[in-house]
């Protein structure tokens, strides 16, 4: 036998990669300007030429299992380059989106999450089981919490059903994204074997912590530096929205436990209130530069459903989470509460799905850089 | 019938400011007695023209020497009509521009006044040797002969037939079509240049059978040419009948052939699913992509360059079989949605607008395409093929799997291998000489079709690899080529490359000693012999080089006006200065094709020249007669440059071995001038070409610097 690698060209991954926004991909002819471009390709071990190439004969296990994908920032400054318009940074984009669709477990999940009208089905789970608690609650009030004085959101559905819903959801995210992440670990170990030089585990996670704090590596690109202010902002208001969550939900049991402190709906002063609002509302900017960014087409190639059931999603739960505060402080009761109703269902989605959505490169972009500095990918890895 | 010789000297373009041209004057009048003789300050223009023609009409003068530009500037403006010999002694160029100019006083140089009174000697005296050439008439056959009846024969036939000729098709097969029977699809010929197209032959074929003046003869080969452009007879073969037709003009359209697949082992051709691209485009028509089994073929493998450009196959590049495999992947992906093709190549060549075609073909999910080395090919049991590849886009070292392995080979002429197709009656032999490749010898960029048979010309794959729509373009050519060859020779001008020009050599066959000299360097084959040796001129074939006379030892060939003694009265005419005034006489002999341009050049440039230098263009070195060198050196000269092209495989010359046959002669006379005690080293053959023009003072300079360590010529003043 020979120990030469055996490549079969995959056809149908050719066409997935072709179907997932990398639509250019087979017009590359190899030059390599992309990655002489590419501010984030390293001397000795380079992408994305090579990524090209696995592409156009897909070679699923070379790419699925490739470090390279995740260390691309998608500015595109390669594809502003490319002499053929092959659009190599929106491949890239494909080919992680390919890696997470091939490690989220169950996989059926993952490909309904990723069609539009397979998240449309999956939208109604949380729309029955929130919709259904709703009604279950408060049906034998004759859905009293409508005519009430003030507008409180926990008369609709109290805060115990809320955690206790987001909790199974947040269980059921947790469990698929270990098993997603396992298959991606064993997938990058194969694919880019450890080698001398590299950091140790405790270097390679605070060093990506500092590197997607700071947005280190969105800062290198040439033509799309506005991108990495759109997604400071985004990632910078979730994780504010996160804090304040926790915090709310702190809080809440503290008071009901009998401490003497201020229960939501909190003023409009509340340093919690202020928090969230501000963090609201940086996401609110940042995902709406996304958009449009991506509407209009500025430096972006074309978005498929990955992108845009995420975005989508994504800007419409800030959108009415700013709204059901906003209907509440107008009182429009009616409309308050179903703003509200659905703000929830969209957190679910998100939550529930992060996994397998676009959401997922959370995970595997950080695990994957962790792994990157983890496996010394900053010296020369070795060709097979 | 004496010469009334008028001389004409222009003092314009900058010549007045080098020369004194009312000097110049005096040597016309007394030194060669020219029956008239004028300054005008703008020969060219209306009223200097005038001043020439008054002289002709009251019938003074005529013949012309016109002393202005050279003879390559004003051909039409100097032209008196075909009775009358116009010369021009180049005194712009070849001193005016290129020479010392008068000092800050207005004082001539002395050399460069020498100079210029040289040229007019020179000119002067040849011009009254010269004869009006008359033109070599016969009756012409205005019909052509086209040899194949493929896409090329075919298209040839259509052109000639649109031109008004009637038309003689030989094919050696039962049906017309060649190899394009076999294709499925044709290659894209209009814009955007990205779809295929279907094949045409049909109605090509139908196109041709409806001209009433084209004749056909299936299943026959051509068994003799005799007789030379405008008149040659063709016997055609039919199986046991034999027929004659008389024509005036041959295209030759065999087409190519394949390299022989079975002879690239190393790429596995003896495995069973191994295929060459024609057996793969034949099973493409089928509409059936099948292993040797029958079972479907759902990977199929193209190895670019199988054969080409490969020292022990073929060493050139096709230019074709890239386009051939990305058409036959579009044939898999045509057939079956599901197939792939792979397409290894070295580097992919798609010239011109065919990127678009290898842009859409890239653009199909289905076709793979990497670069790569093959470095084996194996059986992986009876049903698939193994490539190994190295050095890959991929990889270093990978392999691939496929069910078919398509061989891209290359082409090679029909004239390699093969009966002749042409059986010519001449005495160099019944075919084309070749030079590389087996491909008919002629520079296949700059004189396409041309071969070294005057009247046959060659069109498509037989002439280089090429694929349908260039033999389509090609075989336009060749026909406006074969019926220029008809128009031309029955006013018994020549073809390529002097066009238009009347004069054949005259022989002088009583003193001629057969040693067929001649009849063995003509380029062109225009030489037959008789039983005992003596030359039987075929003034058609003739292209007017003068190789003959310059191979001549007797000295029997010459043109009216192109002749030995015409080149000697001017090598005799040059004023040589005794050896005590340290001024060196140096002769070239520059070729009109490459070196006198270059001359020309040189002095659009005003690049300074050495002012000992008197150039004689020559239509080709083959011209050169030892006689000159004699000549030259018995009159005085201290050195002699033979200027031409380059010679070798990759020669320049348009009249193909002049320049080689040149150098030959030249080293033959060397030993003779050493044994008169004379270094040999005082004769010499450079290459210039045009673009070495900036190179000339250089070259002559290095040249005379040697010759002065010699000393003078001894012979001076003998």
């Amino acid at each position: 036998m020979t120990d030469r690698a055996v490549i079969n060209a995959d056809l149908k991954f050719v066409q997935g990669i072709l179907n997932s926004g990398g639509a250019d991909l087979k017009k590359c002819y190899q030059c390599s300007t992309c990655t002489v471009a590419c501010p984030l390709s390293e001397e000795g071990v380079p992408f994305p030429r090579k990524e090209m190439i696995y592409a156009q004969w897909g070679i699923r296990d070379k790419l699925i299992n490739s470090v390279d994908s995740w260390l691309c920032h998608h500015c595109n400054d390669c594809s502003d380059q490319c002499p053929r318009g092959a659009r190599p940074g929106d491949v890239m984009g494909a080919i992680r989106q390919m890696s997470i669709r091939a490690f989220s477990k169950p996989s059926l999940v993952a490909k309904a999450a990723n069609s539009p009208l397979g998240a449309l089905l999956l939208l109604l789970i949380p729309m029955l089981i929130i919709g259904g608690v709703i009604c279950f609650l408060n049906a034998d009030q004759g859905f009293d919490f409508l005519t009430r004085e003030r507008i409180i959101y926990a008369n609709m559905i109290p805060v115990i059903a809320i955690d206790l819903i987001f909790m199974s959801a947040a269980f059921f995210a947790v469990i698929t994204m270990i098993l997603g992440l396992r298959g991606f670990i064993g997938g990058l170990k194969k694919g880019n074997p450890i080698i001398n030089g590299g950091e140790t585990l405790g270097q390679a996670v605070t060093g990506t912590i500092r590197d997607i704090l700071s947005h280190r590596k969105f800062k290198e690109c040439g033509v799309n530096q506005s991108r990495g202010t759109a997604h400071l902002l985004m990632m910078y208001g979730f994780i504010g929205l996160f804090i304040t969550t926790n915090l709310v939900l702190v809080i809440h049991y503290l008071h009901e436990f009998g401490f003497d402190i201020q229960d939501t709906p909190f003023p409009f002063f509340h340093p919690v209130k202020i928090l969230g609002n501000v963090s609201a509302l940086a996401a609110f900017i940042g995902i709406f530069l996304i958009t449009a960014r991506r509407l209009f087409n500025q430096g972006v190639g074309k978005s498929s459903s990955f992108d845009w059931i995420f975005i989508g999603v994504m800007f419409l739960t800030v959108l009415t989470g700013i709204m059901s505060q906003v209907f509440r402080v107008a009182e429009f009761v009616e409309i308050a509460f179903i703003t509200y109703y659905f703000h929830l269902v969209f957190v679910f989605f998100l939550l529930a799905f992060a996994p397998h959505t676009k959401f997922g490169h959370l995970f595997y972009r950080t695990t994957a850089m962790i792994y990157a500095r983890y496996c010394g990918r900053s010296l020369p890895l070795k060709q097979d | 019938m004496k010469k009334k010789c008028g001389i004409y000297i222009c003092s314009g373009c900058g010549i007045d400011a080098a020369v004194d041209t009312q000097a110049l004057i005096k040597v016309a009048e007394k030194e060669l007695k020219a029956e008239a003789c004028h300054v005008h300050p703008f020969l060219c223009d209306d009223s200097g023209l005038e001043l020439i023609k008054s002289d002709l009409r009251a019938g003074t003068v005529d013949h012309f020497v016109v002393a202005a530009c050279s003879q390559r500037f004003h051909q039409q403006s100097f032209d008196m009509g075909p009775e009358h010999m116009v010369l021009r002694a180049p005194i712009r160029e070849y001193v005016a521009w290129m020479m010392e100019p008068r000092d800050e006083n207005g004082k001539v140089n002395e050399d460069t006044q020498m100079a210029a009174a040289d040229y007019i000697r020179m000119y002067g005296a040849r011009v009254k040797r010269m004869e009006i050439p008359q033109p070599f008439e016969q009756d012409t056959i205005k019909s052509v002969l086209v040899i194949g009846g493929g896409i090329t024969g075919i298209n040839a036939a259509l052109e000639v037939s649109k031109a008004g000729y009637p038309v003689h098709l030989v094919e050696k097969q039962a049906e017309l079509g060649g190899a394009a029977k076999e294709y499925r699809s044709f290659l894209p010929q209009k814009a955007p240049y990205r779809d295929l197209e279907d094949n045409q032959l049909e109605e090509l074929i139908s196109r041709l059978k409806s001209k009433s003046d084209i004749s056909l003869y299936p299943s026959s080969t051509v068994d003799a040419i005799d007789g030379e452009p405008g008149n040659f007879t063709v016997r055609i073969k039919n199986g046991q009948s034999q027929k004659t037709v008389a024509i005036g003009s041959v295209i030759l359209a065999t087409g190519g052939k394949s390299y022989d697949k079975n002879k690239l082992t190393h790429l596995g051709a003896q495995f069973k699913n191994v295929v060459s691209s024609d057996e793969f485009e034949a099973m493409a028509k089928t509409g059936k992509l099948t292993r040797q089994d029958g079972s479907p073929a759902k990977t199929i493998a193209f190895i670019q360059c199988a054969g080409s450009r490969d020292k022990n196959h073929l060493s050139y590049c096709s230019s074709t079989c890239c386009m051939n495999s990305l058409k036959q992947a579009a044939y898999v992906r045509q057939i079956d949605p599901e197939t792939k093709a792979y397409i290894l190549y070295r580097d992919m060549r798609t010239p011109g607008l065919y990127e678009n075609f290898y842009k859409k073909q890239q653009d199909d999910p289905g076709i793979f395409l990497t670069k790569g080395e093959i470095a084996q090919v194996s059986e992986d049991g009876e049903r698939s093929i193994l490539i190994d590849l190295d050095n890959s886009l991929l990889g270093d070292q990978i392999q691939l799997k496929a069910d078919l392995l398509v061989l891209a080979t290359g082409q090679v002429s029909s004239l390699v291998d093969e009966e002749s197709h042409l059986n010519l009656g001449y005495r160099q032999g019944k075919d084309l000489p070749d030079l590389n490749h087996g491909y008919p010898d002629s520079h296949f960029i700059c004189f396409p079709y041309e071969t070294r048979r005057t009247g046959i010309f060659s069109a498509g794959p037989v002439r280089h690899p090429m694929d349908i729509n260039e033999a389509k373009r090609d075989a336009a050519g060749a026909a406006l080529k074969a019926v220029q060859t008809l128009e031309l020779t029955s006013m018994g001008k020549s073809m390529h490359p002097r066009v238009g020009d009347l004069s054949k050599p005259d022989f002088y066959l009583a003193r001629c000693t057969s040693c067929k000299r001649c009849t063995e360097e003509c380029p062109f084959g225009m030489l037959d012999e008789d039983e005992k040796g003596t030359p039987r001129p075929n003034p058609a074939r003739c292209r007017s080089c003068g190789t003959c006379m310059g191979a001549c030892p007797e000295r029997i060939i010459s043109f009216a006006d192109y002749s030995i003694q015409q080149i000697s009265d001017m090598i005799k005419e040059v004023e040589i200065p005794d050896e005590f005034e340290e001024k060196p006489r140096i002769l070239i002999f520059a070729c009109e094709n490459d070196s006198l341009p270059a001359f020309d050049m040189a002095a659009l440039n005003r690049i300074r020249i050495n002012p000992y230098i008197r150039i004689i263009p020559v239509r080709c070195l083959g011209g050169i007669n030892l006689v000159f060198v004699s000549d030259a050196l018995s009159v005085g000269f201290d050195g002699v440059m033979f200027m031409g092209c380059k010679f070798g495989d990759d020669y320049q010359c348009h009249f193909v071995k002049g320049s080689e046959l040149c150098n030959e002669r030249l080293s033959k006379v060397q030993e003779t001038i050493s044994r008169l005690n004379l270094e040999s080293e005082r004769i010499r053959q450079f290459t210039v070409t045009l673009n070495d023009y900036d190179k000339l003072p250089e070259i002559i300079n290095d040249f005379v610097t040697e010759i002065d360590a010699f000393g003078p010529n001894p012979f001076k003043g003998m």
